[in-house]
């Protein structure tokens, strides 16, 4: 395959990384921006929507589709209960207070993962797609003639794929219309700005506080579910989508959701291309080097504004 | 709505408050009367916004009591007080500075029964925030953002409103406005607590005055007790 063709394929890998990386990184971002909460344990709310998803739908069996929908429900409505359970369990009895409830959440990714790793085993696990849909994509040819439309061998698609980057699209759009435009949304924004000024109006800040780290876990789970007809689920997957996630909140400007999204695009895209061309290690490396010349240069991050 | 004018609406007594290991208020007494504007006066770090926040629920009382009407505050938790309908105007306005006026005037709104007649009274009274609904608050001059710190509190409907400074860093025509304001709230029978350090703008509107010093309530005068006693002011604002 020439260079241009794969390049585009390396893209739409990119775009897969984009799309999950942008769900959990709001989730975190949301988390982060309201309660001023650090969560270590967010990748492990991601593993644990993905091993839920393997566990709904290898117990449902029938069809692939019918496992995959119900998974698409289940996992990231339990992995966000559990959640809002740790919320008022440990963060709260913490009082939220940023540097213990940093230690909390390491400990609880520690819990997660050894709980995880004693029920659902070491081995990495399948989910089936819902659907089976191989797309071969076309490739322009200039020649003598004029140009060619050619398919060239490799140059393929799934249409499963293409539903990832779409849905994840539909979701984040979601979110910022639900923030903007409904009642909880605005709860939650003015919690954000002045908790002690929204519970002086009546806004139950801890219940706020509770649904918003529910929230959070369920998107990183609804992220894991996507990927994991694409990538199997395994008790240590959490590491890559948390590290890729603070890297993207942080570039994105703390707190600040559409930096976090263009950010999002940014690194998914770029971690993509170029574990394509070199290896997922450099692109780690690379992507954790850019968040350094971010700190130095540019501490609220690349979209981010001041606001003390 | 029939007002029992000598009646007390809120009766604090023997407050102690403070934040963490920090003491701040050590037996602050104090009531306020329906239909009354009752100011709080006090050199800076006396402990009056402390006050205004321990009513809010927003700092732990540690002993006495919050009543106000039937209802002992000090056992509500926070986000259920501005529900008895007692609306805050903080010290230095705290708007939700990224959120756009008319999305300030939705909080304040979120737990009023009558969202809409609220609205036009608001508009009514700061006509001008009406031609700004769109545009952020923390955009807006300082004159008209203490207007929808003013208005964001009564979308409460309350029944008591706390003001803290309200007036801080405002040029006259400003000042006029807002005692305006305050008095036409008292004539709709809407009682008052007011932090206040202008003397003349507190001798102009209120009723009494309870002096606080050091944590404590140190004196306190009636309207009418105020000419005779210009010491007093002195002593405790050192003016
Ligand atoms: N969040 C806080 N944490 C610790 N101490 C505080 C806090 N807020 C206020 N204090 C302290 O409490 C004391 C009283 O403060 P308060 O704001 O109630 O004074 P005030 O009478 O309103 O003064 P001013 O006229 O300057 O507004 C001060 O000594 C202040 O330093
Ligand atoms: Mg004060």
């Amino acid at each position: 395959m020439d260079f241009a063709p794969h390049l585009f394929l390396a893209t739409l890998e990119g775009a897969i990384t984009a799309a999950v990386i942008s769900l959990t990184a709001v989730g975190l971002s949301l988390v982060f921006g309201i309660m001023r909460v650090v969560n270590v344990a967010h990748g492990e709310f991601f593993m644990l929507g993905a091993v839920v998803a393997w566990w709904v739908a290898s117990t449902l069996g029938g069809h692939a589709a019918l496992g995959f929908l119900a998974a698409l429900i289940i996992a990231p409505l339990f992995v966000g209960l559990m959640a809002a359970l740790a919320d008022r369990l440990v963060l709260e009895r913490l009082n939220y207070d940023l540097e213990r409830t940093i230690v909390a959440t390491i400990g609880l990714l520690y819990v997660i993962q050894q709980v995880a790793l004693m029920t659902f085993g070491p081995d990495a696990r399948p989910v089936e797609a819902p659907f089976d849909l191989r797309i071969a994509i076309p490739w322009f040819e200039f020649s003598d003639t004029g140009v060619n439309l050619i398919w060239p061998w490799g140059l393929a698609t799934t249409g499963y794929k293409l539903a990832v980057i779409a849905a994840a699209a539909i979701i984040v759009t979601s979110i910022i219309v639900f923030l903007k435009r409904s009642r909880f949304g605005l709860m939650m924004r003015a919690t954000q700005m002045d908790s002690e000024m929204a519970s002086a109006f009546g806004i139950p800040v801890r219940r706020v506080y509770c649904v918003v780290f529910g929230l959070g876990a369920a998107l990183a789970a609804l992220g894991a579910v996507l990927i994991v007809p694409i990538q199997q689920a395994h008790y240590l997957m959490g590491g890559d989508p948390l590290l890729l996630s603070f890297i993207v909140v942080i570039i994105g400007g703390l707190g600040s959701l559409p930096g976090t999204i263009l950010a999002a695009v940014l690194i998914g895209m770029s971690d993509g291309i170029i574990s394509v061309f070199f290896s997922p290690t450099l692109a780690k490396i690379l992507a954790t080097l850019l968040v350094a010349l971010v700190l130095i240069f540019r501490p609220h991050g690349l979209f981010g504004h001041h606001t003390s | 709505m029939l007002i029992l004018a000598h009646q007390s609406m809120l009766e604090v007594s023997n407050l102690h408050a403070g934040y963490g290991k920090v003491r701040v208020l050590f037996g602050l007494n104090f009531n306020v009367k329906g239909g009354e504007v009752h100011c709080l006066l006090g050199r800076n770090g006396a402990g009056k916004s402390t006050a205004l926040k321990a009513i809010m629920g927003l700092v732990k009382t540690t002993t006495g009591s919050i009543k106000f009407e039937d209802s002992e505050l000090t056992h509500l938790p926070a986000h259920d007080i501005p529900k008895q309908r007692i609306g805050l105007i903080p010290q230095g306005r705290r708007l939700f500075s990224e959120l756009t006026v008319a999305e300030n005037l939705r909080v304040g709104l979120m737990t009023s029964d009558t969202p809409e007649r609220q609205e036009i009274r608001v508009f009514e009274l700061f006509p001008r925030l009406q031609e700004r609904l769109q545009q952020k608050a923390g955009t807006l001059s300082g004159g008209e953002q203490q207007m929808l710190a003013v208005a964001r509190a009564l979308c409460l409907e309350p029944k008591l409103l706390l003001l803290d400074e309200p007036t801080e860093g405002l040029q006259p025509t400003m000042v006029a406005l807002i005692t305006d304001a305050i008095s036409q709230l008292k004539n709709d029978g809407v009682a008052i607590l007011l932090v206040e350090q202008h003397v003349d703008t507190v001798i102009s509107v209120a009723d009494r005055v309870t002096f606080v010093d050091n944590g404590r309530t140190v004196a306190s005068l009636k309207a009418n007790e105020f000419e005779d006693n210009r010491d007093i002011f002195s002593t405790y604002l050192g003016v």
